[in-house]
């Protein structure tokens, strides 16, 4: 009879790990369909996951522009200190929607891509 | 994003590698961290030019094999003084622990490897049971960093192809990862089962 109480237990076991495991996979499956493969765009600036987490200063190091053109282009007035601050935490600071800050920070970054690129045009025909 | 991640990748921007390395030792010895999330933002990080991609990936995989290690030396240690002193424990995990030897020396490479990054939820389960039942420590460390080797590449590489966007193959790392270990408590179960029909079976 404890056998049969232990069988019976495990059974149930295994058919709620089955129905969870189905599920899962069904939500995985939807989920993988839905999802926009990565490209040149959407890495640079696509949902703002990593730039939210950098700083003016950090932006203004990398692509090596001022960091009250930064500032300008954020259409921020900046008080002392704002430069470490986060992108996400000046956009809580300043009442920007992430979508005014992704365009504007999609600016700089477009910015500094001509300019490269005019630099590289430049160099080749130098050459 | 749940605020525990949030948290998570402010102190991984404060500190950088030396915080994710704490999370990812932390995470070998089989408390859950986030380490899997956190190593697909640093590669994420890393496509921003936040850091080198290379270095970064050497750092994390030296962690993750360095934690295996640990995980493994402290079960190795910490579980033979816990059980010299708990009697009545060690009388009945000792069994086990020559079912795990046994296993481990059939098929020990294998399952060391498989677990750092296809089951990566039972790592933990075979650092401890490696390190108590005194299974060999360099095989143990050369397959524990071949497969910690795949999941840093993994992780970090999905990170990276995804860049500013990472945040949206999060749920479905996680789920994935849910899903194997939903399987392997399946496969667990029916081992049980299986066993406890056999019984049945040679007792009638």
């Amino acid at each position: 009879m404890k056998k049969n109480i232990r069988v019976t237990i495990l059974s149930i076991f295994i058919v709620l790990t089955v129905f969870i495991i189905i599920k899962q996979s069904t939500i995985i499956y939807f989920q993988v369909k839905n999802i926009n493969l990565p490209n040149k765009e959407s890495r640079q600036v696509g949902d703002m996951s990593t730039h939210k987490w950098i700083t003016v200063k950090k932006i203004s190091q990398r692509y090596n522009i001022s960091e009250d053109t930064i500032f300008k282009t954020l259409e921020i007035t900046p008080d002392v200190g704002d430069e470490k601050l986060y992108i996400k935490d000046l956009e809580k600071k300043y009442n920007k929607t992430p979508e005014e800050m992704k365009n504007n920070l999609n600016k700089i970054i477009e910015s500094n891509i001509n300019i490269e690129s005019d630099i590289n045009i430049k160099g080749k025909k130098d050459e | 994003m749940s605020e525990f991640s949030n948290l998570l990748i402010e102190y991984f921007r404060n500190y950088n590698i030396w915080f994710l390395s704490v999370i990812i030792i932390l995470q070998c010895i089989g408390i859950p961290t986030g380490a899997s999330m956190l190593v697909l933002a640093s590669g994420a990080f890393a496509y921003a030019g936040e850091f080198n991609v290379t270095v970064l990936l050497l750092e994390v995989w030296f962690f993750a094999w360095l934690g295996d290690n640990i995980a493994y030396i402290i079960w190795n240690y910490v579980g033979y003084k816990i059980l010299g002193r708990h009697y009545k424990l060690k009388g009945y995990v000792e069994p086990k622990i020559l079912t795990a030897e046994v296993y481990l020396n059939k098929y020990g490479r294998r399952t060391v490897f498989l677990t750092r990054f296809v089951m990566g939820a039972m790592g933990p389960f075979v650092n401890a049971a490696a390190g108590i039942s005194k299974y060999k420590l360099l095989t143990f460390s050369l397959f524990a960093g071949l497969g910690e080797l795949f999941w840093t590449s993994l992780y970090l590489g999905l990170g990276y192809w995804f860049g500013d966007s990472w945040e949206s193959i999060v749920p479905i790392v996680t789920d994935f990862g849910q899903i194997l270990t939903y399987i392997a408590i399946l496969i667990i179960i029916l081992y049980f089962l299986i066993k406890s029909i056999k019984n049945k079976k040679s007792k009638s």
